[in-house]
C-alpha cells in the first residue's frame, strides 16, 4: 500500500462525514418516506400519473428556465458595460444592484406586489397609458418578475469578475482582423466569459427550481413544484408525496444541470 | 515588391489621452509601399500610441489624417482597414486551437473552405509549425505562440503589417534567430511594415528606414547607416550605440562625437591624444576598453588588435578626421525633423 494512503483518508474523513450526516443519512431517509404512502414505491411515478404534480413540475421547469436565460442576458448585457465603463455614481450603482443578494423570498415577493400588485406601480401606469390596470403579482408572471429580480444580481457579479479578466488586447486582434463588433462579442468576449456564465447560470436555476418564499408570498394562481410539496405536506398531510415529489425535483434539477454542463464542454474542438 | 502593397502617410497626428497626457506631439510620417520602417525609442517616447493610431486602435487628436495609398482612412474603423497586427502578448484567442486562430481572419472575410484550407497549409508551412495545428494555445512555447501570431497576422494578405514589440518576450538566443527569421519574411513577403522596439540591435537589422523617436517627437528618419554614423544630435547618437566625446577637438559651434570601433591603437605619443586604461572586457572577438583621459567622462573603445591589455596601461589613439561625428551645438535640444 502506498505510504500517501492514511494521509489521504484522514483528509478525506471530514469531508465524508459531513457528507453522511447530511446528506446520505437524510436523503435516504427522505426516498425511504418516499416509498412508505398508500400507493407504496408507485409515489415515485405520481409525477408522471397525477396531471396536477406534472402540470406543476412543466411549469417549473420553464419558469426557472426563463428566469435563467432572461437573468443571464441582462446581467451580462449590464455586467459588461459596468466593467468598461467609469461614470459618476458607478460604485453605488453596482452595490444598488447587488443589494437585492440579502432578501428573503417574502421581501421579494412583496416588492413583486408592490410594483405589479392592486396597488402596484406597473398597474397605475398602464392605467394612465392605455387605461387598463395590469395587474400580474399573484400569477406566474409575477413569481417570474421576482425571481429575474432575485438572480440578476449573482450573475452580474460573476460576469463582471470574469470581464476584468478580459484581456483588450484579444478583442483588438480579432478588430484587426476584420471582425464586427458582434462578432467580437460572439468569438472573444462569450467564451471568455463561457465558464462564469456557466457556473452562475446553474445557481440561477437551481435556485428558481427551489424558491418557495416568493411563490408562498404571491400565493393564490401560482403551482410551481415547491409550492404544491407544500401543499401536500401541510394540508394534505401526504407526507410519503411530499417526500417522493422532492427527490424527484431534486433529481430533475440536478439532471437539468447535468446535461446543460456536458453540452457546454470547455475544451477546443479541432479545426478542419 | 509586392504590387499591391500600400503606402502611408500620416500628416499632422498627435494624441492627447482622456487625462491630458500628450502622448504625440503633431508629427508628419510617410511610408512607401513595400518599405519597413522601425519605430525606435525609449520607454514612454510614445512609439504604441503612434502605431495604434495607424491601426486604427487610437483616434488622432483633430487636425491629423491618415492616408493608405491617398485614400484617407482618418475616420476608417480598425476592422475595414485590411491590416495585420502583431501584439508584444501575442493575444492568441484561447478558445481556438492554432489553426482555428490562423484562419479566424479569413473566416470573417467568407472565404470558400477550399481557398481557406490552402491558405491555412501554406501559412503552417512558411512558419514550419505544421505540427502545431491542432494545438490548444496554453500548449505552446513563446516562440511557437509568436509565429502562430505572425502566422494569423499575415494570412489576411493585410496592406498593412504593425508589430509592437513582438520579440521582447522571448529569451535572448530565441529573439535573435526569430528576428532573422521575420527580416527574411518581411523581404519575402514585400508587404508595407511598420516594427515598434526600443532594442537598436532589432532596428537595425529590420529597418529600411529607422524612425528615431523620443518624448512624443520623431527625432529622426534615415537608413541604419545613416542614424548610425551620421546621427543628427547626441541622443540619436547614443540611443542607437556608444559615443566617445573627443577630449581634445573643442568648438563653440560643434560636438565632435567619436564611435568606439572607429578608434585606432597607435604607436606611444603619435597619436591624437592618450588616455590609461581603467577597465578591459575581453569578448573573445574583440577587447573593450574604459580609459581616462583626465575628463568626467571616461572613453570606451572597442579594438580587434591581439594584444594583452592590462589595466594601468597607456595608450595612444588616432580617429580619422571622416569617421568624427560632428553635431551642431544648436540640434543638441529635442529636435523637430522636417522630412525630406
Ligand atoms: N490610455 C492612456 N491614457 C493615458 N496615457 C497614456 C495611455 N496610453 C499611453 N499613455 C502615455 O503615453 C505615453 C506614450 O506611451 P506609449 O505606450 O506610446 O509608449 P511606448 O513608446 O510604446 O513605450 P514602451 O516602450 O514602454 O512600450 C506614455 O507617457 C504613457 O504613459
Ligand atoms: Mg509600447
Amino acid at each position: 500500500m502506498s505510504p500517501h494512503y492514511p494521509r489521504l483518508f484522514l483528509l478525506i474523513l471530514p469531508a465524508a462525514i459531513v457528507f453522511t450526516a447530511f446528506f446520505i443519512i437524510p436523503m435516504s431517509r427522505l426516498i425511504f418516506i418516499g416509498g412508505t404512502g398508500e400507493n407504496g414505491w408507485a409515489a415515485y411515478y405520481a409525477i408522471f400519473t397525477n396531471s396536477r404534480y406534472l402540470y406543476s413540475m412543466i411549469a417549473t421547469l420553464i419558469l426557472s428556465f426563463s428566469v435563467t436565460i432572461i437573468s443571464v442576458i441582462i446581467s451580462t448585457i449590464v455586467g459588461l458595460f459596468l466593467v468598461r465603463n467609469q461614470f459618476y455614481g458607478r460604485d453605488i450603482l453596482i452595490s444598488m444592484l447587488t443589494f437585492p443578494l440579502a432578501f428573503p423570498g417574502v421581501v421579494i415577493g412583496f416588492l413583486v406586489i408592490l410594483s405589479a400588485g392592486r396597488q402596484g406601480l406597473i398597474g397605475y401606469i398602464s392605467k394612465a397609458l392605455t387605461g387598463d390596470k395590469w395587474v400580474f403579482a399573484y400569477s406566474i408572471a409575477g413569481l417570474f418578475m421576482g425571481y429575474v429580480y432575485f438572480s440578476i444580481p449573482r450573475v452580474i457579479l460573476t460576469v463582471m469578475a470574469a470581464g476584468e479578466k478580459l484581456e483588450p488586447s484579444l478583442e483588438e486582434a480579432a478588430k484587426s482582423l476584420g471582425a464586427s463588433p458582434w462578432q467580437v462579442v460572439k468569438d472573444i468576449i462569450i467564451p471568455a466569459l463561457k465558464p462564469g456564465l456557466i457556473a452562475s447560470s446553474a445557481i440561477c436555476f437551481a435556485t428558481s427550481m427551489g424558491a418557495f418564499g416568493t411563490a408562498f408570498t404571491l400565493a393564490t394562481n401560482i403551482d410551481v413544484l415547491p409550492m404544491t410539496i407544500y401543499t401536500e405536506f401541510t394540508l394534505n398531510a401526504n407526507i410519503a408525496g411530499a417526500a417522493s415529489l422532492s427527490i424527484v425535483l431534486g433529481l430533475v434539477t440536478w439532471l437539468a444541470l447535468y446535461i446543460a454542463r456536458s453540452l457546454s464542454g470547455t475544451s477546443v474542438a479541432p479545426a478542419g | 515588391m509586392n504590387p499591391t502593397a500600400t503606402s502611408i502617410k500620416l500628416t499632422n497626428c498627435a494624441k492627447t489621452f482622456a487625462d491630458g497626457t500628450q502622448a504625440l506631439k503633431p508629427l508628419n510620417l510617410t511610408v512607401k509601399a513595400g518599405e519597413t520602417i522601425v519605430l525606435l525609442g525609449p520607454s514612454g517616447c510614445g512609439k504604441t500610441t503612434l502605431l495604434r493610431i495607424i491601426a486604427g486602435l487610437e483616434a488622432t487628436d483633430q487636425g491629423g489624417e491618415i492616408y493608405f495609398n491617398q485614400q484617407n482612412m482618418t475616420s476608417i474603423a480598425i476592422e475595414k482597414r485590411n491590416i495585420g497586427m502583431v501584439f508584444q502578448s501575442y493575444a492568441l484567442f484561447p478558445n481556438m486551437s492554432v489553426a482555428q486562430n490562423i484562419v479566424y481572419g479569413l473566416k470573417i472575410r467568407k472565404l470558400k473552405p477550399q481557398a481557406i484550407k490552402r491558405r491555412l497549409d501554406e501559412m503552417l508551412e512558411m512558419m514550419q509549425i505544421e505540427a502545431l495545428a491542432h494545438r490548444r494555445i496554453d500548449q505552446l512555447s513563446g516562440g511557437q505562440r509568436q509565429r502562430v501570431a505572425l502566422a494569423r497576422a499575415i494570412a489576411v494578405r493585410p496592406n498593412l503589417l504593425l508589430l509592437d514589440e513582438p520579440l521582447t518576450a522571448l529569451d535572448a538566443s530565441l529573439r535573435d534567430r526569430l528576428r532573422s527569421e521575420i527580416s527574411e519574411l518581411l523581404q519575402k513577403l514585400g508587404i508595407t511594415s511598420i516594427y515598434v522596439t526600443h532594442d537598436q540591435s532589432e532596428a537595425m537589422a529590420l529597418a529600411d528606414r529607422i524612425v528615431v523617436m523620443d518624448k512624443g517627437r520623431i527625432v529622426q528618419i534615415g537608413s541604419p547607416y545613416d542614424i548610425y554614423h551620421r546621427p543628427k544630435n547626441e541622443f540619436v547618437a547614443n540611443f542607437v550605440g556608444n559615443v566617445n566625446h573627443h577630449p581634445n577637438v573643442f568648438d563653440a559651434n560643434y560636438l565632435t562625437l567619436f564611435r568606439p570601433e572607429d578608434v585606432e591603437i597607435v604607436e606611444p605619443t603619435k597619436g591624437d591624444f592618450e588616455a590609461k586604461i581603467i577597465s578591459v572586457l575581453f569578448l573573445g572577438d574583440k577587447s573593450r576598453l574604459t580609459l581616462d583621459c583626465g575628463f568626467k567622462k571616461s572613453i570606451y573603445v572597442d579594438t580587434t588588435l591581439r594584444q594583452n591589455f592590462k589595466t594601468g596601461m597607456k595608450i595612444s589613439m588616432h580617429v580619422e578626421a571622416e569617421r568624427l561625428i560632428k553635431l551642431k551645438t544648436t540640434d543638441n535640444g529635442p529636435a523637430t525633423v522636417k522630412e525630406s
